[in-house]
């Protein structure tokens, strides 16, 4: 495999030593502006590099199955862990009792539009905890956790990625969701009534939309997309406009979506639609699709012109039309979900699918463009009864 | 987009020595500074050694992400001139580059001064693109623009040298354009197709008359299990332009020519150029050489 290191650090040391005469010796390694990447040896890779955080809430356990090599590694076990969120490299390590521990996963993906850069590293723990809640973040962009009293703490991202928590600063009175953009916080307002934008100095203003309870929010290509009681607010973080793709007439409170799920960036998610099935929503073209699929435990949209995949109580993964609501193809999957086991996950990247089965112990990947064939059964040496997908 | 035959133990210690011949032709402050290492070796050949020259990245990086110190950036503070390639190629210096132009530093922003040409397709499709070094043709005009820039902006600088450095470099270039002109003539006009996922190939392509077929490398997970929508993005536009060859950046060539050959029936080589950096050491350890090397290996995939 063709792998080149980013030594840049090292380099710019070296250099100053030949440049930089007698006072060379006084250089200071803090002062160099490489990041934690150039330091740990990262590679760019010519491929994307994914990789599964997996845990047991039972006990805290955690590992991280690479599925280029399928080598998995164990993770300090974690006291009190109930959830994982990422941001498609680190993994935040929720505990609601205590604080949230962060894993860099070592996989992450650059975006430059035309192309992509991928980087692989050592997985590795940062040193210092966060405050408890609930983590939303994104390549170049802070991480921001948000806890139940309504306290939103922003983190400084290259911090995070030289193994450091550096806090920006912490918002008050925000609930449901806090997502960065640059140096603005979009968050719901505390009494649930309203979005707004909070900039690092303290300065809050109301975005024009209709949008009360927010309680989820994903990115995409076309925006932010905040799940609200009337629909969803599609919001533009270029100048914090939004509109609302309301839901379609006449559905009922009880059918709100709950979740927004997707492949990372693509502009059609799917979420849970009460005990009826799953809505399939397009914010291209501002439309909600209703899915019949009685049962449904978990859902993911793969994008456009891709599958909605839904995973239901008995074990049966189907995929649907994302634009019909048809059904395309469906397989028997999970021999038995566990009602007592945290919900399972549907992971989706640009290839694959992963679900994870707690019962039998392993993940399925799934093709998800080929009639949701069954690549490979992934074996795992913790009981994956919480997932996310790193590397992207 | 990774560069072939990457050497890494020696990178930083070559990169040190680089700096270190760099230095010791003048002053720290007051020379010219470089982004990218192609073009640093294009500005250090006209420079020779009348003026220092830095260049910020290290060989086998990455223009996009590569990222320099606080004392490498002071530097650039304190440049007569800073050679940059922009069009948004060193993302990561961007901000530092930006700093020293409105500090008053001499900014020579390489390729949006070589008669840019915009992307075709993909979600870039009407940016200009970067990556305009592929057409020796534009590197000779950006000779002229450094040395002009050079006597302009360097305090104290032997123009006359500088010139004779310009003048002897601009004859290797073109040079190399007439060596790749006959090299890529030779192909037949039917077998000019470069079924690629590298970027980097637009400028190359419109000025020899070549087409650029994007194509999905099958990888990683996908190869470890694949079906055949996973292939059918290569396959499709191997069948189309009826090559042989496909310029891939993979990190597992034999394995995607094994899977194209046993699951869609396509014997196909996987050959990969160099694209946004030169190496420290071997063929691309020049821009001269790397375009040599780079024209070999399309022309031996594709002629008969």
């Amino acid at each position: 495999m063709r792998t080149r290191t980013l030594s840049l650090v090292v380099a710019g040391t070296l250099a100053l030593a030949a440049c930089a005469g007698p006072d060379s010796s006084t250089a200071d390694p803090a002062d160099d502006g490489g990041s934690y990447s150039d330091v740990e040896g990262a590679q760019e890779e010519s491929e994307a590099q994914y990789r599964l955080v997996l845990a047991d809430s039972s006990d805290g356990s955690v590992a991280v199955l690479d599925l280029l090599t399928e080598e998995t590694e164990r993770i300090d076990a974690v006291d009190g862990l109930q959830a994982i969120g990422t941001d498609g490299r680190f993994a935040y390590l929720e505990s609601p009792s205590g604080t949230d521990r962060v894993l860099d996963s070592g996989v992450w993906t650059w975006d430059h539009g035309d192309h992509h850069h991928y980087y692989r590293a050592s997985t590795r723990l940062v040193d210092a905890d966060v405050p408890a809640g609930a983590a939303a973040g994104a390549f170049n962009q802070p991480t921001v956790v948000l806890d139940d009293s309504g306290t939103a703490t922003v983190l400084d991202r290259s911090a995070l990625e030289e193994g450091e928590v550096e806090e920006l600063v912490t918002l008050q009175d925000v609930a449901g969701v806090a997502l960065a953009v640059g140096d603005e916080v979009l968050a719901g307002s505390r009494d649930g009534d309203r979005l707004e934008v909070h900039t690092l100095d303290g300065d809050v203003r109301e975005v024009d939309v209709e949008c009360s309870d927010p309680d989820v929010a994903a990115r995409t290509r076309a925006g932010v997309v905040v799940g609200c009681a009337e629909g969803a607010a599609l919001v533009d973080p270029d100048d914090w406009t939004a509109e609302l793709i309301a839901y379609p007439e006449g559905t009922a409170p009880a059918e709100r979506a709950v979740g927004l799920e997707h492949r990372p960036g693509s502009t059609v998610l799917a979420a849970l639609r009460g005990d009826a099935g799953a809505w399939s929503l397009d914010v291209r073209s501002g439309t909600w699709t209703p899915i019949d699929a009685p049962g449904v435990v978990a859902v993911s949209a793969a994008g456009e012109d891709l599958p909605v995949l839904v995973l239901d109580a008995d074990g049966h993964l189907t995929s649907y039309d994302a634009a019909t609501g048809d059904q395309v193809a469906v397989t028997e999957l999970v021999a038995r979900v566990d009602p007592d086991q945290p919900t399972p996950v549907i992971a989706i990247d640009s290839a694959r699918a992963y679900v994870n089965d707690a019962t039998a112990g392993v993940v399925h990947e799934i093709d998800y463009d080929d009639d949701l064939r069954v690549a490979r059964t992934l074996e795992v040496d913790v009981t994956p009864s919480l997932m996310v997908e790193t590397g992207w | 987009m990774v560069s072939r035959r990457a050497t890494v133990a020696v990178t930083a210690m070559l990169t040190g020595l680089a700096l270190l011949t760099g230095c010791a032709a003048s002053a720290e402050d007051g020379g010219v500074v470089v982004t990218t290492n192609i073009l640093g070796d294009v500005v250090q050949e006209i420079a020779g050694d009348e003026v220092a020259v830095t260049v910020l990245m290290a060989p086998n990086a990455d223009p996009h992400s590569f990222e320099i110190s606080a004392r490498q950036a002071a530097t650039v503070e304190r440049a007569s001139l800073v050679v940059s390639n922009g069009l948004g190629l060193e993302e990561g210096i961007q901000t530092i580059v930006d700093a020293a132009e409105d500090s008053g530093v001499a900014v020579l922003p390489v390729a949006e001064r070589t008669d840019p040409l915009a992307y075709g397709e993909g979600d870039a499709a009407g940016e200009r693109d970067p990556h305009f070094w592929t057409d020796p043709a534009r590197v000779r005009a950006a000779v002229d623009l450094v040395r002009d820039d050079i006597i302009e902006h360097v305090d104290g600088v032997d123009a006359d040298a500088i010139t004779a450095n310009a003048a002897a470099y601009a004859a290797e270039v073109d040079e190399l354009d007439d060596w790749m002109s006959a090299e890529l003539d030779s192909v037949p006009q039917q077998d000019r197709a470069l079924v690629t996922n590298h970027h980097v190939l637009g400028y190359l392509a419109d000025r020899f008359d070549y087409e650029v077929v994007g194509a999905v490398i099958p990888s990683g997970t996908t190869l470890a299990s694949p079906s055949a929508s996973d292939l059918d993005s290569l396959a499709t536009a191997v069948r189309e332009a009826g090559v042989r060859t496909v310029f891939a950046d993979s990190s597992q060539p034999d394995r995607v020519a094994r899977v194209m050959a046993e699951q869609a029936g396509l014997e196909v080589r996987v050959e990969d150029l160099y694209s946004e950096s030169l190496t420290a050491e071997g063929e691309a350890s020049t821009y001269v050489s790397m375009m040599r090397a780079n024209t070999r290996t399309i022309v031996d995939g594709l002629r008969d």
